[in-house]
């Protein structure tokens, strides 16, 4: 069934736009990184250019392009009353949900994974790939490369849930801007407030920024911090796979 | 002869959307074989009916009972959905692979060919027309030979070369063992398929009958003619006076037996035709009275 979901939704144009988003604008960030390199304004190794680049596509554009997507992935099946299908073919309300909430995972996978694949190999053409230096930490080349393949599983661990809640909006209002939208924002809202000691969401956010700042990882702190988060967002992923089933299961699919 | 199974039924089955009754306390009963054809107006509840035995809506009240597993339901509601950016032959492809089955090009060959779908086989299914996207759903529904086919107005948007295939196919399907539960609100398509009908008007089922008993009934024509006594007697050749009122009789056809055949028959013996037409048969006459309030008189 997964096999079959994925063939679906990587072939449709959404798909491709929203990807085809990311990359122009990391085309044209490169650019601007690239011109301002050459004339002085900034001294940037590709290291730099890479945190940069993978810093405003994770936390400004994939937020928002994500839940867009996941929400796709519901009312897309609506538009095209092709939700009728798993009723002929014996599939549960609930297997046909997971198998949706596993499609949004992998594609959460594949938006990053292209894009950070992209963006190494422009940073690495474009600028050298000497050692970095982050406050008081350096960081060789390949160190670095791991800390921003870590921090990017890191928020696509933390995006995933927003993607089941653009999920459980879309199977309320079965609109996808509201869907889509409605969970970016709540995304936004967590970030905006992310220093603020009530935001629930602020362990999250500094175990990213630890993930790729500190100097070391197996420090105790840190740790205690990973497995909080950790718990903080399995308990969230949880609360809304349970919200998720029960919503679909009660709901009457009305096809127009 | 041992009667063929009851393939679905449903048990007061009902459904309201708010304070209005869609379905109201419908018991159906299938059998394997049979072709049951739901009758009824636009908005008398007959799509309200197939969402609720495929589970796309939940009931009010009353049950569903299928005794087939899992996936031998097949058919559409509405018009056949499509993947608009994939192909034909790939929905069908994919039809397997949510079953976790490896697709089997030879079966999906023969379907599609079965449904007349062969040549467009390959073109995104965003391009289709209506009547090829009933094509296409058919095929979809005829892939894992289902025990039960659920069919909402199976020939609409189908030329007329292509209703007559898709009548046969349905003709063909029942009897290959297969339960069909049809929608339709043609009664010509109906008298053609069916074997048991049901008029479904508001929610609730007013009417059903076994369509065989309503062939054998004939068709009747009412011949109008100056000479009503000599007229009785020279019909019968071609058929039988089943009623009489002044110089207008009602005729049942024997077999076989065309109008004009009658016709030329009187005309020949020096009997004048001055009105040969064909009298509505029961079920037109329930339909009309049932979904329009008009009543007919036929004669039986």
């Amino acid at each position: 069934m997964i096999r079959a979901e994925i063939r679906k939704y990587i072939t449709t144009p959404l798909f491709w736009i929203l990807s085809g988003i990311g990359i122009a604008l990391l085309l044209i960030q490169s650019v601007v990184f690239f011109a301002a390199h050459q004339v002085g304004l900034l001294s940037l190794t590709a290291l730099d250019y890479l945190l940069g680049v993978m810093n405003f596509y994770l936390t400004y554009l994939l937020p928002f392009l994500f839940p867009l997507f996941a929400a796709y992935t519901y009312v897309s099946e609506l538009q095209w009353r092709t939700l009728m299908f798993p009723f002929f073919d014996g599939t549960s309300r609930r297997a046909w949900l997971a198998g949706k909430a596993i499609l949004i995972g992998i594609c959460l996978l594949l938006f990053t994974g292209s894009y950070l694949l992209l963006a190494i190999l422009i940073g690495g053409s474009l600028f050298s790939f000497d050692e970095i230096y982050l406050e008081n930490l350096r960081l060789s080349p390949g160190a670095a490369l791991l800390r921003t393949a870590m921090g990017t599983l890191w928020m696509d661990f933390i995006l995933y849930p927003f993607g089941l809640l653009a999920l459980l909006l879309s199977i309320f209002s079965r609109n996808l801007l509201v869907g889509g939208l409605g969970s970016g924002l709540t995304f936004f809202a967590g970030l905006m407030f992310q220093q603020s000691p009530s935001n629930p969401f602020r362990p999250l956010f500094t175990v990213a920024q630890q993930l790729v700042r500190l100097s070391q990882l197996t420090d105790a702190s840190f740790l205690y911090a990973l497995g909080q988060a950790t718990l903080l967002n399995l308990g969230l992923v949880v609360l809304l796979a349970v919200a998720l089933s029960f919503a679909f299961q009660k709901v009457d699919i009305v096809l127009e | 002869m041992r009667e063929p199974s009851v393939v679905l039924e449903t048990f007061q089955l009902s459904k309201s959307f708010g304070a209005v009754k869609a379905v109201s306390d419908l018991n159906l009963s299938i059998r394997a074989g049979e072709v049951y054809a739901l009758l009824g107006p636009n908005g008398a509840g007959k799509t309200t009916t197939l969402a609720l035995i495929i589970g796309l809506l939940h009931p009010t009240s009353g049950t569903v009972r299928f005794s087939g597993g899992p996936g031998e339901i097949a058919g559409f509601i509405g018009v056949p959905p499509v993947y608009p950016h994939l192909s034909g032959y790939t929905h069908l492809q994919m039809a397997y692979r949510v079953r976790g089955l490896p697709p089997d090009p030879r079966r999906i060959e023969e379907v599609l060919s079965r449904v007349g779908l062969g040549e467009a086989r390959h073109r995104r299914a965003g391009t289709y027309s209506t009547g090829m996207r009933q094509r296409l759903g058919l095929a979809r529904a005829l892939l894992f030979r289902p025990r039960l086919l659920i069919l909402d107005e199976p020939t609409s948007g189908l030329d007329p070369q292509g209703i007559g295939e898709i009548r046969e196919l349905i003709r063909s399907l029942g009897r290959e063992g297969v339960a069909v539960l049809l929608s339709s609100h043609l009664l010509g398509e109906v008298e053609q398929v069916a074997s048991r009908v049901g008029i479904l008007v508001e929610g609730r089922l007013q009417w059903e009958e076994d369509m065989e008993a309503l062939r054998n009934e004939g068709d009747l024509y009412e011949v109008e003619t100056s000479h009503p006594e000599q007229a009785i007697e020279a019909i019968a050749p071609w058929g039988a006076v089943v009623d009489r009122k002044g110089n207008r009789l009602i005729v049942r056809l024997h077999p076989g037996v065309f109008p004009e055949q009658l016709n030329a028959g009187l005309v020949q013996q020096g009997i004048p035709v001055a009105h040969l037409g064909r009298r509505i048969n029961r079920l037109e006459a329930a339909y009309l009275e049932i979904c329009h309030g008009i009543t007919v008189g036929v004669a039986s």
